[in-house]
């Protein structure tokens, strides 16, 4: 990721494609946080100290082979949840605080900020997958059947998760005590999408293809992108 | 009438139905929701009327 | 206006007593617990009437601006969470009866639980923030992106996996399983819980509106509303 310094990267053309001023956003944020690692090293340690816990606790062999995908994935979803919940919601929340709302407003509309902040989130999920994941395997001595099914099920999950934690992100920018605000407000829209996520992590660690559990996770991350694209500019304009 | 105690008949002018079924006693269940029904029907009038009159001068 | 409001009160109490005393209870169930029939889907069905007029009424804010809107849409949801409570409590009552425990996370108990949390956290986002503007406009987004995501919690979850919950009305045969009696209390009921739900709606929009012109949060005496 290129740590450019230029005063910023969205000043461009009013012409410029949503896309590209997604991107640039998507870009700004990165650099930000790389640089200032705050979102970065709390979720990564907030993940390393729940792997700790769960492996402690847990170890390769406290769990019965049969029960270890069913109790595995649970508790990884959990992780992720959480973890989530530490770090997406920074992505307006950051920017009112910083006091860059009002310029980032000017520059781009509200549906392209908030695609790139998802992107965004979504690359830090991502991140967090890539690394707890493998640990929880390796750590739980947990098998995973088929681990192509089981990164399409962690992506399609992640893509819904990011894109809803981005919109309510900019919901509670700007409200009192964001961060309980933004568990309670997150958590019922939330549920029907670990559901079917924990349900698909299950059977892909099994070694089936969770054709249900992935169609209904793709649809939700559809409805939920459609919704926020939407409401964007009531959620984020003043 | 059968399978009837021999103490109800006494109380059933409710039991319309002249079926072994405790009729009397959903009667009084009926009879309590319909007073329970009844005075949240007064409150909300009541409330009705003083809403409408701060309407009408606030 | 005012006609229909005294229709209700002779509507509602017909209802009631016919609902304990016309029918047969069903067969399939223990004792007279399919009454519970006349009470508990009125309450669900004004429910799910309540939380889309929110969702109707925040999308006119959104295109309007018109506050009155905004006081409806909340007015919607509180109502509404006090029609779902009912009945959660309603469906738990039959359930211990039926199946010896009053909550067995069956999906369909838990999908309605989680619509009291979603709408219980749009109240709390309302709470929390403090412009009165701005608090309207984040309410309706809320209110309309979980309109967006309701489906998944109420049709989706539930039918995923297997539930002990009863046919529904609207179910797979598209028919009305119910003797004539039992069908006539039913639809009667549906009326008459719609009717008073309408009612209660407008007497605590009504007072938001009066507290709005007035400024400051003091609510008039006697107000349904809290929040």
């Amino acid at each position: 990721m290129p740590l450019e310094e230029s005063p910023s990267p969205l000043a461009r053309p009013a012409a410029a494609g949503f896309l590209s001023r997604a991107w640039s956003v998507c870009r700004k944020d990165a650099s930000q946080e790389l640089r200032r690692r705050i979102a970065v090293v709390s979720v990564l340690f907030f993940a390393a100290a729940s792997l700790t816990l769960a492996s402690f606790a847990i170890g390769p062999f406290g769990l019965a082979p049969d029960a270890r995908p069913t109790v595995c994935s649970a508790l990884l979803w959990v992780l992720l949840f959480f973890s989530a919940a530490t770090g997406l919601p920074r992505a307006f929340v950051r920017e009112e605080e910083s006091g860059t709302a009002l310029a980032l407003r000017l520059v781009a509309p509200a549906a392209a900020v908030g695609a790139g902040k998802a992107l965004f989130n979504f690359a830090l999920f991502g991140a967090i997958a890539a690394v707890t994941a493998p640990a929880f395997a390796l750590l739980l001595g947990w098998r995973i059947g088929a681990p192509l099914a089981f990164a399409a099920v962690l992506a399609a999950g992640g893509a819904g998760l990011s894109i809803v934690s981005t919109f309510l992100s900019a919901l509670v920018a700007r409200a009192t005590q964001k961060s309980v605000l933004f568990v309670i407000v997150s958590f019922p829209l939330v549920v029907p999408l670990l559901l079917p996520a924990i349900a698909g992590t299950i059977a892909a660690s099994r070694g089936e293809t969770p054709w249900l559990a992935l169609r209904v996770l793709v649809a939700y991350a559809g409805a939920a992108a459609c919704g926020a694209y939407m409401l964007a500019s009531a959620a984020w304009d003043e | 009438m059968p399978g009837r105690p021999e103490a109800l008949p006494a109380y059933d002018s409710l039991a319309f139905r002249g079926n072994d079924r405790p009729v009397s006693s959903l009667a009084f269940l009926a009879a309590v929701n319909l007073v329970i029904w009844v005075g949240l029907f007064a409150y909300l009038w009541r409330l009705d009327r003083r809403i409408s009159e701060r309407e009408r001068n606030p | 206006m005012k006609v229909l409001k005294l229709l209700l009160l002779p509507a509602m109490g017909t209802t009631i007593a016919a609902a304990f005393l016309w029918p047969e209870p069903a067969a399939g169930f223990l004792g007279e617990s399919s009454r519970i029939v006349f009470f508990h889907v009125p309450c669900a069905w004004t429910a799910t009437v309540a939380f889309l007029i929110a969702a109707a009424y925040s999308a006119a804010f959104l295109l309007r601006g018109n506050p009155w809107h905004d006081d409806l849409a909340a007015a919607a949801v509180r109502v509404g969470i006090l029609f779902a409570a009912l009945a959660l409590v309603t469906g738990s009552l039959f359930a211990k009866i039926m199946w010896g425990s009053y909550w067995n996370w069956d999906p369909r108990e838990s999908s309605f639980l989680l619509l009291l949390f979603l709408y219980g956290a749009y109240l709390f986002l309302r709470t929390a923030i403090e412009d009165p503007a701005r608090r309207a406009r984040i309410a309706a987004a809320y209110a309309l992106f979980a309109a967006v995501l309701m489906p998944f919690l109420v049709f989706v979850a539930p039918r995923v996996t297997q539930s002990l919950h009863p046919q529904t009305v609207i179910n797979a045969e598209g028919k009305v399983l119910m003797d004539t009696p039992t069908k006539t209390v039913f639809f009667a009921a549906l009326v008459a819980f719609t009717g008073l739900f309408l009612w209660i709606l407008s007497l605590d929009a009504r007072s938001a509106r009066l507290a709005r012109r007035s400024g400051g949060n003091a609510r008039p005496a006697g107000s349904v509303a809290s929040v």
